[in-house]
């Protein structure tokens, strides 16, 4: 049994208990919230795309589900959120301000936008990844440019609105951003994060950050991959954003969404092929030909080395995105073998660092869509039980709660979601090497240790559990750390 | 024969003209005229101090080695590269001495003795890679240099990529630029100007240095042409004009560097060249802060000599004024020399001053306790490895912004009481009476109020460079003594604050002392000035005037009022 599906089958359990907490006489008072989570628990889970204006996540959402949507539709489209849907056939649904709906095919133009009604567009596709999630697209939380206009800014204002909404909608977020990475040196890294992206938050277990145009952040100068450099740079800053996201990864979102998008026809491999072949053979061995290094300068230059070249299908390719870094791609692909268009498209496709994004976003969100909804549940419900008190006997309340702390204990893995939120929360105060030590554990990142190992850190985390100064919410984790160790010690570790 | 008037450079023009007044100035033996010479001829270098500036990461450095043509000189990487200052200049080598014409200096914070070194070893000692968290605690690396810039009197400085342009740091980074002559603001050419930049820029102020803009790296894809204008409109509706109206270049030291692999025959290909826009930046930096930085010096320069030649024509004209007029030199004259005489700058400032220096001390332990105090809660609140690695670091920027603005506080303090003695130097007699009198304050001089003590007080210009030496020890040794757990950091916050109150004290009375000691000097020599005219009038009073002895004071005279007179001409010139 894989993880999506045990995952799934621990939705249907806590639906189950919410079922029976719904049909119990004694608990009216929390029956509204169980219905709105049951329903909930039976949807896919919902990654909202956040970040700045142009940086790229509409681009990013086209090359995951294998589909140009957004750019077809008019420009100001962009202001309002798209949800992305598993569904057949592919359609487009918007809500009119009447409250009707429309369904028109993809790729209709809406025409412009009404600013007083700005409906969510939901988009219902057929593919792989949609299967698990549904994905937000959003307007924006700012805007790197300085627009003066009035209705840009009413425009912005209300991107930023809708941006918020979406966030408080999803149960998962994907940060994407195309500016700098907060650095160690700067003062205060994390309040760097928070000014990027404001109070949009949700739990750093369930939040994944992206660094769109990773290419455009490399150093030109030296041969090294731009990914691969930007990857290291991410690397360097992943335990500082800790108690903000779960990971970090570059993403090149245009050559991704070239190579997915069914932009790479015959007719562009053809013109890939000649192209390769008249600027083929540098000087020395592995080294681009002058012809070649004068065409991939800057993207003037390929435009205008294409233009000379009567090259018309790039060339149009360059409206949507092809720049010298997704053309340097192809090239190198069509000096390596015959270029179909399939191999030219993985090629861009390796180049984008796509392959790795979508791995991310399945072990982390797909994978876990249905703990993650699980635990959102429990914890709400958990929650409701103390502060809905005078609608809700004191007795029932209670039962409510030990009914959940059971289900915790026969289903592990919720408790350790539970953990590792509480590991990699900056309000426990852990000592960094605490909290990567604690965040691998229960994420079951970490591999399984040897008896003698696993002893002694159960002992040092119970050490650690009775020390003077221990707060009571460090005593607990650190309780945990030590019954994790100590279930290794024996052996029945159930993971 | 006739020759047209050979159009020259005014600043060389300058430079003769004080060198013809130094000559006269020896030939009447006038000693302490000389030495004044002397020094305000220094102010005059013909160099230009630009210092780069700019967000991270957004190429300072390649833009340097490009604009400097000498690529992997500085330090370079995709994340923070550079994290020391290096400052590019060129002097010559006085013939005949051994030192190699290219070279690199490091000097340390601990006041070691500096090192030098051949150019390859920059990356040893400036770059994040060779030197991580500056652990070889070098306060600055100088690089001697020969290539056109640099020849042309341009001295680069580089600055560290770390910590960028907020907070304490910037704060740190805005004092190096406060003496500079011009600020290189480099930009990512894909955005307009930040609000973070925005708000580094306008703090200067008034004295802000003269501005050119860099859009950087061109090669990636974007729309410089927009990002400029969207720069350009969004100073103007700021009311930065003068910023607004700044030179605004697209650069891409990418191009510049295949230009040159991919032209023939060992010379650059000339269009990849200029669409580098690396050419155009040098001329730039040439024509917008190079040039009026020359004519400023040869302006403050101009203001001394007529000065000093009023100086050297008092006694001579007191004798003629005699000749004409004996009425005219009145016992008001000789009371008046008695005040000047009786007058003590020194005593009349520090009167003035009163309680400046215990003022400032009260404020600069209240500033450090209240910046310790927010890194304490921050440690508190955020404790993380990040924010302990760079604890010995922000330490060390926010004492030097408390202490570099504090100290700037007090010099304007010092500068202000300073002008309030000046005017009571000035002449209380009409103008006319008084030869060798001239209204005595020249018109401002930026960046500093007073050009006449400003010339006093360049030496700032090394203040950055010269750190907090109570404080500052090496890098890995504070690391050390950091300790890897939230209460150790805690205290370590808490015994750093405690060694910067012991030492702010005497950091801020060398401070005050050196600075008042510059505004006395500056004082002194005022006072002199008038004193001489008046004793001329005295001595014009006592000596009996001879036909012979006013046919030579004519004749002196007219050599003076000559030189006077080109020196009027050279001042409407710049």
């Amino acid at each position: 049994m894989d993880d999506a599906t045990r995952n799934r089958d621990l939705a249907s359990e806590v639906a189950t208990l919410l079922a029976e907490f719904a049909a119990d006489r004694e608990l009216a008072g929390l029956r509204p919230h169980l219905t709105a989570h049951l329903e909930r628990l039976g949807e896919r889970l919902r990654v909202a795309v956040i970040g700045e204006v142009n940086a790229g996540k509409s681009t990013l959402v086209n090359a995951l589900v294998g589909k140009d949507v957004a750019e077809t539709s008019g420009g100001e489209l962009t202001y309002v959120n798209w949800w992305f849907r598993a569904g057949t056939p592919e359609r487009m649904r918007l809500r009119r301000p009447d409250g009707q709906h429309d369904v028109v095919a993809i790729g209709t133009c809406l025409g412009d936008l009404d600013l007083g009604h700005p409906a969510p567009v939901e988009i219902f596709l057929d593919s792989t990844l949609l299967a698990d999630l549904t994905v937000i697209d959003t307007p924006g939380l700012y805007s790197l440019r300085h627009d003066n206009s009035e209705r840009t800014r009413r425009l912005l204002d209300q991107g930023r609105d809708q941006s918020v909404k979406a966030a408080r909608e999803a149960d998962a977020l994907l940060y994407l951003t195309a500016s700098d990475l907060p650095g160690a040196r700067d003062q205060a890294t994390l309040s760097r994060f928070t000014a990027m992206f404001g109070t949009v938050r949700v739990a750093p277990t369930n939040a994944l950050m992206l660094l769109s145009r990773a290419e455009r952040r490399a150093d030109r100068s030296v041969t090294e991959d731009p990914l691969v450099q930007v990857d290291a740079l991410a690397r360097r800053y992943r335990a500082d954003l800790f108690s903000y996201v779960w990971d970090i990864a570059p993403v090149s979102a245009l050559a991704a969404a070239l190579a997915r998008t069914g932009r790479i026809d015959d007719g562009i491999a053809r013109e890939v092929r000649a192209l390769a072949a008249a600027t083929a053979a540098g000087p020395g061995v592995g080294e681009p030909s002058p012809l070649r290094r004068r065409l991939l300068l800057s993207d003037d230059y390929l435009r205008s080395g294409l233009d000379g070249r009567g090259m018309s299908g790039l060339l149009a390719l360059c409206d949507r995105g092809l720049g010298c870094y997704e053309m340097r791609a192809m090239l190198a692909a069509a000096d390596r073998d015959e270029a179909t268009a399939a191999r030219l498209a993985g090629a861009l496709e390796a180049a984008s660092g796509l392959q790795a994004v979508e791995d991310l976003i399945r072990r982390t969100f797909a994978d876990r869509g249905g703990i993650i909804l699980a635990d959102a549940a429990l914890a709400d419900i958990e929650r409701r039980s103390y502060t809905l008190r005078p609608a809700l006997p004191r007795r029932a309340a209670s039962r409510v709660r030990a009914r959940c702390e059971a289900l915790r204990t026969a289903r592990p893995e919720l408790q350790d979601l539970v953990d590792a939120r509480t590991a990699v929360d900056p309000a426990v105060r852990l000592e960094p090497e605490e909290r990567s030590e604690l965040a691998a554990l229960f994420s079951g990142e970490s591999t399984r240790l040897p008896a003698a190992e696993a002893g002694r850190r159960a002992e040092t985390w119970m050490a650690r559990a009775n020390a003077v100064h221990t707060t009571p919410q460090q005593c607990a984790i650190a309780l945990r750390a030590h019954t994790r160790y100590a279930e290794m010690l024996r052996g029945d570790d159930p993971a | 024969m006739t020759n047209a008037p050979i159009p020259t450079d005014p600043v060389e023009s300058t430079r003769d003209v004080a060198q013809a007044v130094y000559g006269l100035v020896l030939e009447r033996r006038q000693a302490a005229l000389a030495a004044r010479l002397q020094k305000s001829a220094a102010v005059m270098t013909g160099r230009a101090t630009i210092v780069a500036i700019g967000p991270r990461s957004v190429g300072k450095s390649s833009l340097l080695n490009a604009l400097l043509d000498r690529p992997g000189l500085l330090p370079v990487d995709v994340d923070v590269s550079s994290n020391v200052y290096v400052r590019v200049g060129f002097a010559p080598v006085p013939p005949g001495a051994t030192d190699p014409g290219e070279r690199v200096l490091v000097e340390f914070i601990d006041g070691r003795e500096p090192v030098k070194m051949p150019l390859e070893q920059i990356a040893d000692w400036a770059s994040e890679g060779g030197n991580p968290g500056n652990e070889r605690g070098v306060s600055v690396v100088r690089v001697r240099l020969e290539s056109p810039l640099t020849k042309a009197g341009i001295w680069l400085t580089d600055t560290p990529g770390a910590g960028g342009l907020v907070a304490a740091h910037g704060a740190v980074v805005r004092s190096a630029c406060q003496h500079a002559d011009g600020l290189l603001v480099v930009l990512d050419h894909m955005l307009p100007i930040s609000e973070t930049v925005l708000e580094f820029l306008t703090s200067f102020g008034e004295f802000r240095p003269l501005v050119v803009f860099a859009f950087n790296r061109t090669d990636v894809s974007g729309d410089t042409e927009r990002s400029i204008a969207d720069t350009r409109a969004l100073l103007s509706a700021k009311g930065l004009d003068d910023l607004a109206a700044a030179p605004m270049i697209g650069t891409s030291a990418f191009l510049f560097r295949e230009a040159h692999a991919l032209g023939a025959d060992g010379m650059p290909d000339e269009s990849l060249l200029a669409d580098s826009g690396v050419p155009t930046l040098r001329a730039t930096l040439m024509s917008a802060i190079l040039e009026p930085t020359r004519r400023r010096q040869a302006s403050v320069l101009c203001a001394d000599l007529a000065d000093v030649l009023a100086t050297l024509a008092a006694p001579d004209a007191g004798m003629l004024l005699r000749s004409q007029d004996r009425s005219a030199i009145t016992q008001e004259a000789v009371s008046e020399l008695r005040r000047l005489q009786r007058l003590d700058p020194r005593r009349e400032l520090v009167r003035l001053l009163g309680t400046l220096r215990e003022d400032s001390d009260a404020e600069c332990r209240m500033a450090i306790m209240k910046a310790m105090q927010d890194i304490e809660d921050d440690v508190e609140a955020n404790y993380s490895d990040a924010l302990r690695n760079s604890l010995p670091a922000r330490i060390e920027d926010e004492i030097q912004a408390v202490w570099q603005g504090v100290s700037k506080a007090m010099q304007t303090e010092i500068i202000a009481r300073a002008e309030q003695v000046i005017a009571g130097i000035e002449l209380k007699l009409p103008e006319s009476k008084l030869p060798g009198y001239r209204p005595g304050k020249l018109p401002p001089v930026p960046p500093l109020p007073s050009a006449r003590l400003r010339n006093g007080l360049t030496w700032l210009v090394d203040l950055i460079l010269m750190p907090w030496n109570l404080l500052r020890r090496s890098a890995t040794k504070h690391q050390q003594q950091v300790g890897a757990s939230r209460a150790s950091s805690v205290k370590y916050v808490n015994r750093e604050r405690n060694g910067a109150l012991v030492a702010a004290p005497h950091q801020l009375r060398r401070d005050y002392n050196a600075q008042v000691e510059q505004a006395v000097e500056a004082l002194v020599a005022a006072r002199a000035t008038r004193l001489e005219a008046l004793r001329a009038v005295q001595e014009a009073v006592e000596n009996p005037a001879t036909p012979g002895r006013v046919a030579a004071a004519e004749q002196r005279l007219s050599v003076v009022r000559a030189l006077e007179a080109r020196v009027r001409e050279l001042a409407s010139n710049l």
